[in-house]
């Protein structure tokens, strides 16, 4: 796992919660927390880091993985604007995950294992595969109504297939409102 | 310090221990913005370097402009990740840019775009390719489905970008690319493009000066007419395919008629000039078709000198062919300009017909040679197709040739002497020398069939070398042996090519020296036709003939031009009316009159007049009455060798 997504967390638990909120998670994980950007870091600090976050709050870890990736969306899009201005629709932009968002990411963060994505579209719904051993569907979900909270759109999300519940992959069906 | 101080004091130190831990982490960012910065630039860097190596390696490989574009587009498509890459080209006449066969698709689902792209021509300013075209810069569409210059359809392509291929000054190719989604303007990209579009640039300079030089090699430089081997090249091709479909390749052999003419009198450079226009109408003929033909895949040659060879597939028959060859005639029947004036040219044309690949490139090419010469014998503007017979007739006389080579080598030629007689009581006062060639095999052949062909090449010029000779040594052979009672002179066949030697009269003169024969026992027997070959050396050899005591006599009188002015201008001593005319004599045709104008112009002119092919005693005495002094014909005696003729000399007359 990169720094820069523990970077993104702090700035997020420090904005919203108060740098104390991040100094008591990193406690409560027994890490020390020096991240930098471009660094690698094991995938098993943020998952300590969510489960501290998530018994502090009381809430499901996934709920809180998913306010981490609403919250990120805005960062990325002050970040890298050029992403974002093509688009009109949270669809248009989901669309290029693959082919232009992430291989921007690997440019910038060299050696980012970034999950692979499939879609496909049925009855209206944009059928979203998602493919990583990190198992993070749930960051998917948080961006993806990040992206419609940027674009002035509303959508909601039904995962009928998930790595957690034991399938092969993760399936998001993202409906958008009319 | 008090309790307050203190408080005071820790406050502060917390306040400096939270703006140092602020600076420390806005410094922290700083760095790792930089790091990335770096990083992102060094990869473009990279990626540029890795692009421009793949577009370098990829063109020098590529012998064609299509082969470098397709690295190109292959290459950007790798690099980018963009699914769809196309190269326009421009279309030299008029300028418009033209799809190409140079693509990149990634999936099937942009076929309906490829299409309508293949559908789509663009000029100056329209389009995205018309709009690199008319900046002469790169360009980049973030969205095409909200860019009022996209002209095609979108059809599953959002993201584009173009950049142009300039070569020799000139833009020559547009390469485009294509993504699904909209991508906003990369400047950094677009600039790498413009590279290159640089060194495209350059790899097609180089590419077309190698075709350059690939077609001045394969082409005429005159008329840009293919040359003789890549004429043989498609002919070889056209037999194969010919054979696998089991149809006709003619092959046209087409040979200007006097053409020599245009460049004796006009110069070359009106030669030149009508050789051009006499492509321009071929190339014509060949693109067009008619209510009755169309021409199948055609080559049109130039094998050098006025010689054009046009191939043309999938005629289907014979008459496809012969209808061709008189399209041909026909589209030369307009005057050509030339200098201002009117030319009319006509042309001879052999055909011939391959089935397939039971012929071969060389065999076909001389058998259309043979039927195109077959047609020129037949006179101007004819066309002949080849058949066996014909080759048969050609080789022939090629082996004709080569044997008669050997034969002058190998002392096989003869000369029989044939007299002429006084028709005032008939005593032989001259003789004509009459070239035989003594077959090993065929026996006797008569002049008849091996003259015209040693007329054809310089053989002609040793033959008669030989005759010169032989019948001075005879001359001088009589002249010891009989005296004044010998039959002298002794007249000798000259050809025009002979005449047309400046060097003649120093070879006669070698030879008379050589001999030891008087130049008044030498006689040279011309044909009017020899003395218009060419208007300068005849006359001037002729002069110095005479002055050397040589007798000029003019052969087959009355057939030719018969004009009065050769009569005045060359120093001519005795006519030979031609045996057509004494033929007649006495048969109650109206030739006499016509013999009698001879006769009598002749003795206003002091020349003498010999009656040439008497063949009976009525003749003879028509002749002698009409004027004529001697004669020559069976009827007195006919050629013999030498030895055959001296008892007649003996005698004093031949009966």
């Amino acid at each position: 796992m990169k720094g820069v997504v523990f970077n993104l967390l702090e700035q997020l638990v420090s904005r919203d919660y108060g740098e104390d909120t991040w100094d008591a998670l990193l406690d409560a994980s027994g890490l020390d927390g020096s991240y930098t950007s471009l660094g690698s870091y094991p995938d098993e600090d943020l998952a300590k880091l969510v489960r501290a976050a998530a018994d502090a709050l009381a809430t499901p870890a996934d709920d809180v993985v998913t306010w981490f990736g609403r919250s990120a969306l805005p960062l990325f899009a002050v970040r890298y604007p050029q992403l974002f201005t093509p688009h009109r629709s949270t669809r248009s932009f989901v669309l290029t995950l693959n082919d232009i968002i992430h291989p921007e990411v690997r440019k910038l963060y060299p050696g980012a294992d970034v999950p692979e994505f499939d879609f496909d579209v049925r009855d209206e719904l944009l059928v979203m595969g998602y493919h990583s051993p990190r198992k993070l569907c749930a960051f998917a979900e948080g961006l993806l109504l990040g992206a419609a909270d940027h674009f002035g759109e509303r959508l909601t999300i039904e995962q009928p297939l998930c790595m957690k519940r034991g399938d092969e992959h993760c399936v998001l069906e993202i409906a958008f409102a009319a | 310090m008090t309790p307050d101080r203190l408080a005071e004091r820790a406050s502060t130190r917390l306040e400096v221990t939270e703006r140092r831990l602020r600076r420390e982490r806005l410094s922290r960012r700083e760095a790792e913005e930089i790091a990335e910065r770096t990083t992102r630039a060094l990869y473009d860097k990279q990626q540029e370097l890795v692009l421009l190596e793949a577009v370098v390696s990829a063109s020098n490989e590529s012998s064609t402009i299509e082969n470098a574009l397709q690295g190109a587009v292959d290459a950007v498509c790798a690099s980018t990740s963009w699914p769809v890459g196309h190269a326009y080209v421009r279309e030299p006449v008029s300028g418009d840019l033209v799809p190409s066969t140079s693509w990149h698709i990634e999936s099937g689902q942009f076929a309906a775009f490829r299409s309508a792209t293949e559908r789509t021509t663009f000029s100056k300013g329209i389009g995205l390719p018309g709009r690199v075209l008319a900046t002469g810069e790169p360009a980049w569409i973030a969205d095409v489905g909200e860019d009022p210059g996209f002209h095609r359809q979108r059809l599953g392509v959002r993201g584009a970008f173009a950049f142009p291929v300039h070569a020799d000054g000139e833009l020559r190719a547009v390469l485009e690319f294509f993504t699904p989604s909209p991508v906003a303007p990369d400047r950094a990209l677009l600039a790498v493009m413009g590279q290159i579009g640089r060194q495209l640039g350059r790899v097609v300079e180089r590419i077309r000066a190698q075709e350059q030089i690939a077609h001045q090699a394969t082409h005429d430089g005159l008329t840009g007419l293919a040359n003789r081997l890549l004429f043989r090249d498609r002919l070889e091709l056209a037999l194969a395919r010919a054979e696998r479909h089991g149809s006709f390749a003619a092959l046209l052999f087409i040979d200007l008629d006097r053409f020599k003419d245009v460049n004796d009198t006009l110069g070359h450079g009106a030669g030149d000039q009508l050789l051009r226009a006499v492509s321009e109408r071929l190339g014509k003929v060949l693109r067009g078709h008619d209510s009755v033909a169309r021409w199948g895949d055609s080559t049109v040659a130039r094998f050098g000198g006025d010689e054009f060879v046009v191939l043309c597939e999938d005629l289907g028959s014979e008459a496809g062919a012969v209808r061709l060859a008189e399209r041909v005639q026909e589209a030369l029947l307009e005057p050509f300009v030339l200098d201002r004036k009117d030319h009319l040219v006509t042309a001879s044309i052999g055909i011939v017909l391959a089935s397939g690949a039971d012929r071969h490139v060389e065999g076909l090419l001389r058998d259309a040679d043979i039927a195109m010469y077959r047609a020129k014998e037949r006179g101007p503007g004819n066309w002949e197709m080849f058949d066996v017979a014909l080759r048969d007739r050609a080789l022939e006389r090629a082996a004709t040739e080569r044997a008669l080579r050997l034969a002058v080598d190998a002392g096989e030629l003869r000369l029989h002497y044939q007299p002429i007689v006084s028709l005032d009581g008939g005593a032989i006062s001259s003789v004509e020398a009459l070239v035989r060639w003594q077959h090993p095999v065929r026996g006797l052949v008569p002049p008849g069939e091996f003259i015209p062909l040693a007329e054809e090449s310089s053989l002609i010029l040793q033959i008669g070398a030989w005759t010169l000779t032989e019948a001075c040594e005879q001359a001088a052979r009589w002249r010891a042996q009989f005296g004044d009672a010998a039959p002298l002179p002794v007249s000798v066949n000259v050809s025009a090519r002979q005449l047309a030697q400046p060097e003649l009269p120093a070879i006669v003169r070698q030879v008379l020296t050589d001999t030891g024969v008087r130049g008044a026992d030498l006689a040279i027997e011309l044909t009017e036709t020899a003395l218009i070959e060419d208007s300068g050396v005849p006359a001037a050899s002729l002069h110095a003939l005479k002055a050397l005591g040589v007798k000029i006599v003019l052969d087959d009188f009355g057939t030719g031009f018969s004009s009065l002015s050769h009569l005045q201008r060359f120093p001519i001593d005795a006519l030979k009316i031609d045996r057509s005319f004494v033929m007649h004599l006495g048969t109650g045709d109206d030739n006499r009159a016509i013999v009698r104008a001879i006769t009598a112009m002749a003795s206003a002119l002091g020349l003498d007049v010999v009656a040439e092919g008497v063949e009976t005693a009525g003749q003879a005495a028509e002749a002698r009455a009409l004027g004529c002094e001697w004669a020559q014909g069976y009827h007195f005696a006919r050629p013999a060798p030498a030895v055959e003729i001296e008892p007649l000399i003996r005698v004093g007359q031949p009966h």
